[in-house]
C-alpha cells in the first residue's frame, strides 16, 4: 500500500500520527522490527499526515478536577439520598466501566517519577468519598471512616486505626508503588497521623495522596484542598506539601495550607518554626519565598504572584477547633466555608451582598441552623429551606 | 459513582479539546460538559447501551453547546453552527517547519487556508477521533459519502502541493 489514501484508513496508523502515545508507538516499534522494510515509507507518510496537524486546547488537570466536583456537588443536592435505592440502574455503568478501562489501558500514575517529584493523574485524584471520609490503600482496598473519633493512624507497623477499629494490615512501602489516598467528602474532617509522627488534619472537601510509609530521602504528600499540618522534625529528610501550583517545603512545623481546586489563591500561614514556598512549575527547584510564624503567603493561581503579609494564624487554623476567624473577608468566602464545613448549598440571591466584608469569629459548633440564621442576619435576608441540603437567601 | 468518575476522567479532555474548538467561549465550554454529566447521571438508566462511548459523548457535547449558542443568538439554526462553529488552526499555519522547503510549506498553508470551518471539523473528527464516516456523517448531518470525498480531496491536494514541485520542473523544461 503506497497511497496516502489507504494509510488514512487505518486507525492504528491515524492514531501513531496525530495522537501518539507510549502503547501505540510500542506496536509500530514492534511492527517495524518484524517489518523493517516498511519502517521508511511508513515514516514518510507520517510526516506528510503530520502536516494536517492542528492545534489543541487542554483542560487543565486544575480544570478537569475543580469541574468534576462542580458536578459531583450538584449531583449530591439532587440526588444523594437516591442514590442507594438506585442500585439497579448501575449495571450499564459497570459495562461502560469495563470499556472505559480498556480505553485507558495503561494510563496509571507513577508516584515517583523520573525526576522524584510527586505525580498524579486526574484518575486517581477523582477518587470519591460520599457520606465518609475513604481511604485507598496501595493494594486496590479502601476503607470508610464512620467512627466518631475521623483518625487514621499509620504510625504502628503491621496494623493500622482507623477511627475506632484496628485492622491487620501490612502496607508495603515501594516507591513505585500506588500510594494512598484519602478523600474527605463535605461535611467532614479527618487526622492522619503518618509512620513519622507527623500529623495532618485535613478539612471538608480535601483529597491527600501520600506513601503509605516514609522511606526515601524525602517525605512527599499531595494535597487538593485544606489542611493543618503538625510536621515532626528531620533535619536529614525534608517534608514536601504539594499542590497543583506550588509547594511548601518543611524541616519541621506547624503550618496551614489551603488550596482548593476551585479557589483562585492558595494560601500557606506559618503557626511555628519555618517554611519554603516552591514554585513548582520549573523543573529546578526554586525557592518562592520563606515565612516566619504568623505570616501568610498568598499564591495567586492566575498571574502567579506571591504576596506575603502578617496575619494572626488563628484566623487560618481555628477550622480545625470548629471556628472560623474573619479578617477583612468577603462574606461569599465565607458562604463558601460555611458550605463545605456543612456539606450544603447556600444560595445568596443578591451577589453583591457576598462581596461585602466582615470581621470576627463564626462557631460552626453552635449548629448549621443557628450559623445559617446568621449569615441571614448579616446579609440581610430570609432563609428558605429548599431540601434541608438547600438554602435560599434572598 | 466509580464508573462515573472513570467516564468522567476518561473523557473531559477530549470533550474539551473539541467543545473549545466549536466555541472559544470556554465558561460555554465548561457549562455544556457540567450539563452533559450532568444529564447522563440523572437519566442513567434510560441510557442506551454503546459501544462507542467516545462517539456517543462528542455527539452529544455539541448538541448541547450547539443549543447554548443558539439561546444566545450566535447561531440561528444547526445548518449554520455545522458550517460555520468549527475553529482551529492548522500547526504549519503558526509554525516553521525546517524538514520540508518553506516554499512547499506555503503552498500547503495556503491550501490549508482555504478550508472551511466543515472541511476542517471532518479532518478533526477523522483524524483525531478517528470516528467513521458514517458516524461522521450522523454528526454533522450529511452523507456519509461526502465526509470521505472531502477528507480524499484534501489528502489528494497534499499531495499534489508536495509534489507539484516536480511538475514545475518539467514545465520550466518544456518551457525552455
Amino acid at each position: 500500500m503506497d497511497h496516502l489514501e489507504d494509510y488514512i484508513e487505518n486507525r492504528e496508523f491515524v492514531r501513531w500520527v496525530f495522537e501518539p502515545d507510549d502503547e501505540i508507538n510500542t506496536y509500530f516499534d514492534n511492527f517495524f522490527q518484524a517489518h523493517p522494510e516498511l519502517k521508511e515509507e511508513f515514516i514518510r507518510h507520517k510526516k506528510e499526515l503530520q502536516l494536517l496537524s492542528m492545534s489543541d486546547h487542554r483542560i487543565s488537570v486544575e480544570r478537569g478536577v475543580g469541574l468534576y466536583q462542580t458536578i459531583i456537588s450538584k449531583i449530591n443536592v439532587v440526588g444523594k439520598k437516591e442514590d442507594q435505592r438506585r442500585y439497579a440502574g448501575q449495571f450499564l455503568w459497570y459495562a461502560a466501566v469495563v470499556m472505559v478501562s480498556l480505553l485507558i489501558g495503561s494510563g496509571w500514575f507513577y508516584f515517583a517519577s523520573s525526576k522524584n517529584n510527586l505525580m498524579f493523574s486526574e484518575d486517581l485524584f477523582l477518587k470519591s468519598a460520599l457520606y465518609y471520609p475513604v481511604i485507598y490503600f496501595p493494594d486496590g482496598s479502601k476503607n470508610e471512616i464512620t467512627a466518631e473519633e475521623k483518625l487514621v493512624d499509620l504510625s504502628l507497623k503491621g496494623k493500622i486505626i482507623l477511627g475506632t477499629d484496628t485492622i491487620e494490615k501490612e502496607v508495603f512501602a515501594r516507591e513505585d508503588q500506588r500510594p494512598c489516598v484519602v478523600v474527605i467528602p463535605n461535611g467532614q474532617r479527618l487526622n492522619v497521623l503518618f509512620n513519622d509522627k507527623s500529623r495532618v488534619c485535613l478539612n471538608s472537601g480535601s483529597r491527600l495522596i501520600f506513601p503509605s510509609t516514609f522511606e526515601s530521602k524525602k517525605r512527599e504528600v499531595y494535597i487538593s484542598g485544606e489542611g493543618f499540618f503538625d510536621i515532626s522534625a528531620n533535619r536529614h529528610k525534608p517534608f514536601i506539601v504539594n499542590t497543583s501550583t506550588i509547594a511548601v517545603k518543611v524541616l519541621g512545623t506547624k503550618f496551614n495550607l489551603s488550596s482548593y481546586p476551585n479557589d483562585s489563591e492558595v494560601v500557606a500561614v506559618l503557626e511555628e518554626g519555618a517554611i519554603q514556598i516552591i514554585d513548582r512549575s520549573s523543573t529546578i527547584t526554586k525557592v518562592k519565598a520563606e515565612l516566619q510564624p504568623n505570616q501568610v503567603a498568598i499564591f495567586n493561581k492566575e498571574s502567579e504572584q506571591i504576596k506575603i503579609s502578617q496575619a494572626d494564624h488563628q484566623h487560618y487554623t481555628m477550622w480545625k477547633e470548629g471556628s472560623l476567624l474573619f479578617d477583612q473577608q468577603q462574606i461569599s468566602k465565607m458562604i463558601e466555608k460555611v458550605e463545605r464545613y456543612y456539606d450544603i448549598r447556600i444560595i445568596l440571591k443578591d451577589e453583591l451582598k457576598g462581596k461585602e466584608v466582615i470581621n470576627g469569629r463564626l462557631d460552626l459548633d453552635a449548629g448549621r441552623n443557628e450559623v445559617l440564621e446568621y449569615i441571614a442576619k448579616i446579609t440581610r435576608s430570609k432563609i428558605r429551606n429548599v431540601n434541608n441540603r438547600i438554602y435560599i437567601l434572598e | 459513582m466509580e464508573a462515573f468518575r472513570s467516564i468522567y476522567s476518561a473523557f473531559v479532555g477530549k470533550l474539551y479539546a473539541y467543545g473549545h474548538k466549536l466555541t472559544p467561549d470556554i465558561q460555554i465550554v465548561e457549562d455544556s460538559i457540567q450539563e452533559l454529566f450532568l444529564d447522563m447521571y440523572t437519566h442513567r438508566q434510560n441510557l442506551s447501551e454503546t459501544n462507542n462511548l467516545e462517539y456517543y459523548l462528542l455527539k452529544a457535547i455539541r448538541q448541547v453547546i450547539f443549543h447554548r449558542l443558539k439561546n444566545e443568538n450566535r447561531f440561528y439554526s444547526m445548518d449554520d453552527f455545522n458550517s460555520k462553529a468549527f475553529n482551529v488552526d492548522f500547526e504549519i499555519e503558526k509554525n516553521n517547519h525546517d524538514d520540508i522547503r518553506q516554499e512547499k510549506i506555503e503552498r500547503i498553508k495556503k491550501s490549508l487556508n482555504s478550508l472551511t470551518p466543515k472541511n476542517r471539523e471532518i479532518l478533526y473528527l477523522k483524524f483525531y477521533r478517528r470516528f467513521s464516516y458514517q458516524q461522521i456523517g450522523e454528526m454533522l448531518e450529511m452523507q456519509p459519502d461526502s465526509a470521505k470525498k472531502q477528507v480524499y480531496r484534501v489528502i489528494a491536494k497534499l499531495k499534489e502541493d508536495l509534489s507539484s514541485q516536480l511538475l514545475q520542473l518539467l514545465y520550466l523544461c518544456f518551457r525552455a
